[in-house]
């Protein structure tokens, strides 16, 4: 079996660069530690301030691997991804703050969010997956912006500012255990990424990767797509929900801008710049671009006496930096590399094959 | 004569005031290779489309093995055994070839929701997807992406997708559609080939009366929707309606060395 050989050994390979980058996000919160002189477990400080930076890249990188899931891997565009992502939010908050559930409430919001995320899933896909591309997009669209504009003017959550939430124990306080929250994060987002790529190795993830492909021949072939549809948005709401929670848990507040379009662009966005459908592209997108915005808020630049400041004109930088990547990396940064490859790979064999040839007729 | 595989009842198929499909009967019997000739918009596409579950029939029955399948969906007809190539074109652009044939060869299985194992691992579709790909002569491009192939290539990925499914009653619509003239020899080759691996039955749709004529055991003729006439190779090319409707002059000396017998 000299192919499933090559491809384990392909696997092993692939492997250390994800091991390198596990190990490095393990011991992030030390070298950060060590770099600036702060201690990693302190109340404040630099390297607490870089673990919170590091905390919000992988919630984005969570919630743009699970768009990627239904855009980049099953090709259903979505535009209101956000709405799993704010609705969770608000349910764990819902649930955390109010006082007769107390310790248990964030538990229980937990539960509450993902599940709801899941029914919501299967119901908007129930109803609207027999729609094609673009119609489906309007669909969610839709649902999203109509659940915006009624958390922002319902009072009991606050209209548009939204809600803090109550006092969290302890050990899961973003701000008093930082560390241990950074630690709960990266463990998240470590199975979401094992997850992911486990489904994509299944014949499941086969099939997802047929309907986006060609629906109309994955069910000539035997494929009830629906179904895998269905599947497919299912898990990516659960996904976005659990980015949600953590996200609200971070800033301890949830405001009706969760469910905006910016939570739904910007994880398109990424998973366009890291390379839909691949594996590690969309997590590469979201946190590169969210850690240049990040660094590039506040820096100004001074021109004689006018001061620049870049913040403000960031949307140009970052628009013009998207158009770049697209011309530059036509399927992503990830995806032309391994496109690339791919082409390389199979010129290669194509050539071995030739020569196999040549040599047969000659001897 | 024995139940054929398939049996049209009457179908009709109408798109607005279009009638495509015009209560059409058709008996294909097991085991052969039948062609559906016909003018440009003569309805053939259509009934493939109503045979293979793309289409609902306005009216009127289709029956697989005695059993109706007029209502089922399209991945459940596959399950039975009924496999499909297309006219334009319709293979998985950016899977590689083997990925192509692999997920046919998964599609009739009941793995496919199991997130738990990797698909890789069920080697038989492995082994099953390359005797497809050798089957067609794609062997050495086996690890390329589908899109890279040149269209005859495609042509044939398309074969070999078929072939993986392992469909008791082939649909090949138009097979030779936009190929070079010298793999048309091919394709009769493929085709003869196909049927001679036992209980295959082959529905063919095509232009190319010198693949027709070759490859037939029997040949229905449709025309504005409706059959026009039926027979063997022979019988058709001798047919003076087919003949004056459909065939003229153009292929005059093809049809004549068929109706001398050229044919069995």
């Amino acid at each position: 079996m000299q192919l499933s050989r090559g491809i384990s050994w392909r696997a092993a390979q692939k492997n250390w660069l994800l091991i390198g980058a596990l190990i490095l996000l393990i011991v992030f919160p030390f070298i950060v530690g060590a770099l600036t002189n702060t201690s990693p477990t302190a109340r404040r400080g630099l390297a607490v301030y870089w673990q919170g930076v590091m905390i919000e890249l992988l919630i984005y990188g969570i919630l743009t691997m699970s768009y990627n899931l239904l855009f980049g891997f099953t090709g259903v565009i979505s535009f209101g991804h956000a709405l799993f992502f704010g609705l969770a939010g608000y349910l764990l908050g819902g649930f955390q703050r109010a006082p007769e559930l107390a310790e248990s409430g964030l538990l229980i919001g937990i539960v509450v969010a993902l599940s709801v995320c899941a029914v919501l899933g299967l119901l908007i896909g129930t109803a609207t997956l027999r729609l094609k591309g673009v119609y489906f997009a309007i669909f969610t669209l839709a649902v999203a912006e109509m659940a915006y504009i009624f958390l922002s003017r319902y009072e009991p959550t606050g209209s548009e500012d939204g809600f803090t939430l109550g006092a969290l124990p302890e050990w899961f306080d973003p701000t008093r255990s930082r560390l241990t929250f950074y630690y709960i994060v990266t463990a998240i987002f470590v199975l979401t990424f094992i997850l992911i790529r486990r489904l994509m190795e299944s014949p499941t993830g086969a099939v997802l990767l047929a309907i986006r492909e060609n629906e109309n021949r994955a069910r000539t072939v035997g494929f009830n797509t629906l179904t895998y549809k269905l599947f497919a948005i299912v898990l990516a709401g659960i996904l976005a929900g659990v980015a949600g929670i953590l996200f609200t848990l971070l800033n301890k507040k949830v405001g009706p801008e969760m469910l905006g379009t910016a939570y739904t662009v910007n994880p398109l966005l990424m998973t366009i710049i890291g390379g839909a459908g691949t594996l590690t592209g969309p997590v590469i997108g979201a946190i590169g671009l969210r850690f240049l915005e990040l660094q590039l808020r506040n820096v100004q630049i001074a021109v004689g006496d006018t001061v620049l400041e870049i913040g403000r004109t960031l949307p140009i930088i970052l628009g013009a930096l998207f158009i770049l990547v697209v011309l530059v990396f036509p399927y992503g940064i990830v995806g032309t590399f391994v496109r690339w490859r791919q082409n390389r790979k199979a010129r290669d064999a194509e050539r071995l094959a030739k020569q196999a040839e040549a040599l047969r007729s000659v001897s | 004569m024995a139940e054929p595989i398939l049996e049209c009842r009457r179908v009709r198929k109408e798109f607005g005031g279009l009638v495509a499909v015009n209560d059409v009967d058709l008996r294909v019997e097991r085991g052969r290779v039948h062609s559906i000739i016909g003018p440009n918009g003569a309805g053939k596409t259509t009934l493939m489309n109503l045979i293979s579950g793309i289409y609902k029939p306005t009216r009127g029955e289709v029956l697989f093995k005695g059993q109706p399948i007029t209502h089922l969906p399209l991945h459940r007809r596959a399950h039975l055994g009924i496999g499909r190539s297309f006219q334009i074109t319709n293979i998985f652009p950016n899977l590689t070839v083997l990925e192509n044939v692999r997920l046919a060869a998964q599609a009739r299985s009941n793995v496919n929701f199991n997130v738990l194992r990797r698909a890789y691992s069920y080697t038989d579709f492995i082994a099953e997807a390359m005797r497809a790909i050798d089957e067609v002569g794609l062997t050495p491009v086996a690890s390329m992406l589908a899109s890279a192939l040149p269209h005859g290539g495609k042509r044939k990925l398309e074969l070999a997708i078929l072939l993986a499914g392992a469909p008791e009653l082939l649909i090949l619509d138009e097979p030779t559609a936009g190929v070079a003239s010298e793999q048309v020899r091919e394709m009769i080759g493929n085709i003869a080939r196909l049927r001679a691996q036992g209980d295959r039955t082959i529905i063919v749709v095509e232009h190319n009366m010198n693949l027709v004529m070759n490859v037939s055991d029997y040949i229905t003729v449709m025309h504005m929707g409706s059959v026009l006439a039926e027979g063997t190779p022979a019988e058709i090319a001798a047919n003076k309606t087919v003949q004056s409707a459909y065939l003229g002059e153009l292929y005059s000396d093809v049809l004549d060395k068929a109706a001398g017998g050229a044919h069995e």
